[in-house]
């Protein structure tokens, strides 16, 4: 092969835009077919050129670190093309186009995200094939282009300079970006990403989350917060001086399979969740996730806070954190516990350690720091596993009473037979008979490790039940499975889809044999902390006596009256992770309010 | 003339080759984005006479989601929807064989266009 001669600058500069062009409608293209609408859905010169800018600084930064700008396009166009491949693999896996929190997985690659990415992809093979043949194409593509100008001459600096000042502008949400991704081009929707991607593409969605997050919480709605200290009374009361052991469970992807249909008249799977609804110890709830997406159901339940207040942020140990984040880690520590984290999976997941640094969580123990004999079930750590975990820790010698938060890993997709599960008991796991053989799988996988889920939370209760010390337990499932085909075959009870449907929380004492009054109903995630703070005697947090007032009164209120309501709850709580809350409080007279 | 025809005129080009063949039109194709909840009736008419099939079907989706059958009937036809044309619906005319022969998407333009501005006609 021969190396091509230099073309003249005019010619090559003209190639370089004809290059650029052609990115830009390749990337358009990508992200229509990614949709399935047609291509000439919202075409035009400027939703096309805002979805291509990021792409085409990237290879702007590419050229200027190669000086060769037909190079830097391809590996953009690869990159692109790889984006919007994953982007269409997550709209079938999860119904939702890829966010800004899922870029999070490119600057903290481990082999744990690998590993659990990796379950995803269907042929490994041909994706490793893939990137090579993308490797060798852009290899060829360095070799056979020369240098498009001299390195550190003016065309190589002023390249630099517009670069940089790109890119950094683009990084700190300023003008020129903020401008061309406004909200009347994108049209973008508070509860859905969807619409932006549609209207203007995904490139151009990332860009305007971005920007939208940078300014999340300087946007706070004073009105609507004013409005509902006037409408809403904040009752704190004294803490009361016992202070019973706090343990927190969220049980990966729980629901109750009877959802569905064609399961009422099989074995019930989990019977101790069930049992403990029924004796008023729980009830349903809407969680703020749906097939995926965790950390929106853990941050609600431990900070209190609605996802709707933040709607930018998707996953807000992403975008959220700060120095600090108020919750009740924060809370219980001031009341002398000692405080512990567990999760059988790294702790640089959704960067949980740094927001459960930002909580205040005296330890985290993650997947490395379980003990090197603990019991996989499945690909993951076993349920049974993180209770003894549990356990030890509320064994552990001390007069501080302990607050303990485990997050299950066991049944976490994806839903498979992988080796390592109890064979007989697997195959004896019942299923709806119209299922395929691969969607039976599919649900046999899931109930198999829903039911250890459901039988880890009978032998917590039961061994609490016999320590000296009151312990309140609060378990909670955080999203429904992502299992989309059996979803469409068997459809669910309520005749709702599967975003609508509900998952099981549970809150029990020990020492009390009753459930606290009011736990009919259906809940939001963001309520289970104060029903948990009154549980443990332990309501003199003013804004989490304020989100009870505000879930009691919801309980009822409709109309206006609501909105009030809601929109008040989601101020309070972007002034109280921005810490303006004590202050507002304090001019509204409320710091202390008694009943 | 609308400010959108150039980028239209330009797709209609690009689309030359591919989409001649088979005729697929909504009406309305653009609909303002205060709709109500429950979406619009969009008559959909379709040729694929000279695309050599005689029977054809036709599937919706939504962005980012599977298709669903919708209707089948002769190469040429038409047919109204239920009151749930929304944004981004998308209709998929396929011969009898499988094969795509077209596809169209509902648009919206905002009720709150700026001053001065006109909202895009329809296609």
């Amino acid at each position: 092969m021969i190396r091509g001669r230099a073309l003249p600058p005019l010619p090559r500069a003209a190639l370089v835009l004809l290059g650029a062009a052609a990115f830009a409608l390749f990337a358009w293209g990508m992200d229509r077919a990614m949709l399935g609408v047609a291509r000439e859905a919202y075409f035009g010169a400027r939703p096309i050129l805002a979805n291509a800018l990021p792409g085409l600084l990237a290879a702007l930064l590419l050229t200027v670190l190669t000086r060769r700008p037909g190079f830097s396009l391809l590996v953009a166009a690869g990159v692109q093309a790889l984006v919007y491949r994953i982007g269409t693999l997550k709209l079938q896996v999860l119904g939702d186009p890829i966010g800004l929190q899922d870029l999070h997985f490119l600057t903290h690659l481990t082999p744990d995200a690998f590993s659990l990415l990796g379950g995803y992809v269907e042929s490994p093979g041909l994706l490793i094939a893939a990137v090579l043949a993308g490797g060798t194409v852009a290899g060829l593509a360095w070799w056979v282009e020369r240098p498009a100008f001299r390195a550190f001459r003016t065309m190589h600096l002023a390249l630099a300079v517009v670069a940089i000042a790109a890119t950094w502008s683009l990084v700190a949400a300023r003008q020129p970006w903020e401008g061309l991704y406004d909200k009347a081009t994108l049209r973008p929707s508070k509860f859905r990403a969807m619409p932006g991607v549609l209207h203007a593409g995904l490139m151009s969605s990332l860009v305007h989350s971005h920007i939208q997050n940078a300014r999340t919480l300087d946007t706070l709605d004073e009105a609507a917060l004013a409005r509902l200290l006037d409408a809403v009374p904040v009752r704190t009361t004294p803490a009361t001086a016992e202070r019973p052991d706090i343990v927190v469970v969220l049980s990966e992807s729980l629901f109750d399979p009877r959802r569905m249909r064609g399961m009422a008249d099989l074995p019930d799977i989990i019977p101790n969740v069930r049992a403990a609804i029924a004796a008023g110890h729980g009830g349903e709830m809407k969680a703020p996730a749906y097939g995926g997406g965790t950390v929106r159901t853990e941050f609600e339940v431990l900070t209190g806070m609605p996802m709707d207040a933040f709607p930018e942020a998707q996953f807000p140990y992403v975008t959220l954190v700060r120095e600090r984040i108020p919750s009740l880690v924060s809370l219980v520590e001031r009341h002398g516990y000692r405080t512990l984290a567990i999760h059988g999976n790294a702790g640089s997941f959704w960067n949980r350690r740094n927001a459960y640094q930002a909580m205040g969580f005296d330890r985290f123990v993650t997947k490395d720091e379980f003990p090197a004999d603990a019991a996989r079930d499945g690909r993951w750590l076993s349920d049974a596993a993180m209770t003894d975990l549990v356990l030890a820790a509320l064994r552990e010698p001390g007069d501080q009473p302990r607050f303990v938060v485990a997050l299950s890993m066991e049944n976490h997709g994806p839903y498979r037979k992988v080796g390592g599960e109890d064979a007989a008991e697997f195959d004896a796991i019942q299923v709806p008979a119209q299922l395929s053989e691969a969607e039976a799988g599919t649900l046999r996988a899931y109930l198999y490790h829903a039911r250890h889920a459901d039988a880890q939370l009978g032998r917590l209760m039961d061994e609490v039940r016999t320590r000296g010390r009151p312990t309140v337990v609060l378990f909670f499932g955080d999203h429904l499975p992502a299992l989309p085909k059996v979803y469409e075959k068997l459809g669910f009870v309520d005749g709702r889809t599967g975003p609508r449907q509900l998952v099981p929380w549970v809150l029990w004492r020990s020492d009390r044999t009753t459930g606290a009054a009011g736990y009919a109903g259906e809940r939001r995630a963001w309520m289970l902390p104060s029903l948990l703070l009154q549980q443990a005697g332990l309501r003199d947090d003013p804004y989490f006596a304020l989100a009870a007032d505000v879930a009691a009164e919801l309980e009822t209120a409709a109309g206006p009256r609501r909105r009030v309501l809601t929109n008040g709850l989601n101020a309070a709580a972007v002034a109280r992770i921005n810490g303006s809350l004590p202050d507002r409080l304090a001019a509204h007279g409320k710091r202390e309010k008694a009943p | 003339m609308t400010r959108r025809a150039p980028a239209i005129a330009l797709a209609a080009s690009l689309c030359l080759a591919g989409c001649a063949e088979a005729r697929l039109e909504l009406d309305p194709a653009v609909l303002p984005d205060c709709t109500p909840a429950r979406g619009a009736v969009i008559h959909v008419a379709w040729d694929a006479r000279d695309a050599g099939t005689d029977r054809v079907r036709l599937e919706v989706t939504r962005p980012g989601g599977g298709s669903r059958p919708w209707t089948q009937g002769p190469a040429a036809g038409s047919k109204d929807t239920g009151p749930w044309g929304s944004d981004g619906l998308t209709f998929v005319l396929l011969s009898a064989e499988g094969d795509e022969l077209a596809r169209r998407t509902v648009e919206t333009f905002p009720c709150k266009t700026p001053q001065g501005a006109k909202a895009p006609s329809r296609r």
